[in-house]
């Protein structure tokens, strides 16, 4: 799982959008949201994305229905919650190590 | 209408497919080289062109995926795909960040080398053909020269493009040649020459000629580092 971590910042937002069934729209709109706009999703992007975590098995497909051609929904699994949780504990290290830099400049 | 263009450069052919959208000219169609337009509206399209995973089909989940963003998917050719979304439903871009882009110039890269190297071993079948003094095969080898130039500056060009978004990753680049040697261009040139002329100067110097064109066109390919390089 390691050599998977720091997660891109595409797959982090996306495995963050898709904690409740989501679906490939929804995804590029809630991570536009978050960021306030920073971080727009590509088709392309969003799709090799999809396929490589659906392969890793961090999300699933939750509701496929095509005969009412419902948009396909993906939602997350237990595997992208651990990799998720790892990221973010990395993560909190990081600003927690940012810190350090604050305390410099205010003894200056 | 019907317009003939032959693009290596998926760049330039978004660009000019997107210019001509904004002129009022949406592309519908395209085969072998000629792309068939229709007269719309003035801007009501953006295209953008992706490489595939298959061979003249569409993955069905891709299909499906880019319908669902409002992608429509104009055409697909070989390994490439043209698409096109509505201007009035916002940007319209593929591949928004570094690491998916490396990915896909990677993938466009490797597609052109698997393609030099089909052709190289077409050059040599028809130089082969050409010695035995077949009309066509002459003009097949010039023209499978030609064509071998011209991909291998897509090699190169789209590793100049991979090597740019890297160091934009932070990753320091090597310094790879490239340029087409010399060796290679002279290569093609003397072995066209040699099949053109080939009534007109005796046979041992022919043969002469050409076994230096073709170690001439070998050393100039391997002299390309970005060739060679994974």
């Amino acid at each position: 799982m390691d050599k998977n971590i720091p997660l891109t910042e595409a797959l982090f937002y996306i495995l963050l959008a898709v904690r409740k069934p989501n679906h490939g729209y929804g995804i590029i709109q809630e991570v536009e949201q978050l960021t306030d706009g920073r971080v727009s999703l590509g088709a392309g992007t969003l799709y090799g994305a999809i396929q490589s975590l659906e392969k890793k098995g961090w999300i699933r497909i939750y509701s496929e229905d095509t005969a009412s051609r419902k948009k396909k929904e993906y939602l997350i699994t237990d595997a992208g919650k651990e990799v998720f949780a790892a990221e973010t504990k990395r993560l909190e290290e990081l600003l927690q190590n940012a810190a350090y830099m604050r305390e410099e400049s205010t003894n200056d | 209408m019907i317009k003939f263009r032959l693009y290596f450069d998926k760049d330039k052919e978004t660009e000019w497919l997107n210019k001509l959208a904004k002129e009022g000219l949406a592309m519908t169609g395209f085969f072998a080289g000629f792309y068939t337009f229709e007269k719309c509206e003035p801007g009501k399209y953006i295209y953008q062109i992706d490489l595939g995973d298959k061979l003249f089909a569409i993955n069905e989940n891709y299909r499906e995926f880019m319908e669902e963003n409002g992608i429509e998917i104009v055409q697909s050719w070989g390994y490439w795909i043209i698409l096109r979304k509505l201007a009035s439903e916002g940007e319209f871009k593929l591949y928004t960040d570094v690491d998916s882009s490396i990915e896909h110039y990677t993938k466009i890269r490797n597609m052109f080398k698997a393609v030099t190297i089909l052709e190289l071993i077409c050059f040599f079948i028809e130089c082969f053909c050409a010695e035995a003094g077949n009309t066509w095969a002459i003009f097949f080898t010039i023209l499978i020269g030609i064509l071998l130039f011209v991909l291998l500056k897509a090699v190169l060009h789209t590793n100049e493009i991979i090597a740019e978004l890297k160091e934009r990753k932070g990753e320091v680049s090597e310094n790879t040649e490239n340029k087409i040697s010399p060796l290679l261009t002279a290569g093609l040139l003397m072995n066209s020459a040699a099949l053109i002329m080939q009534d007109s100067i005796s046979n041992p110097i022919k043969l002469g000629v050409q076994i230096l064109a073709i170690i001439f066109m070998l050393v100039g390919l391997t002299q390309c580092k970005g060739f060679t390089k994974k």
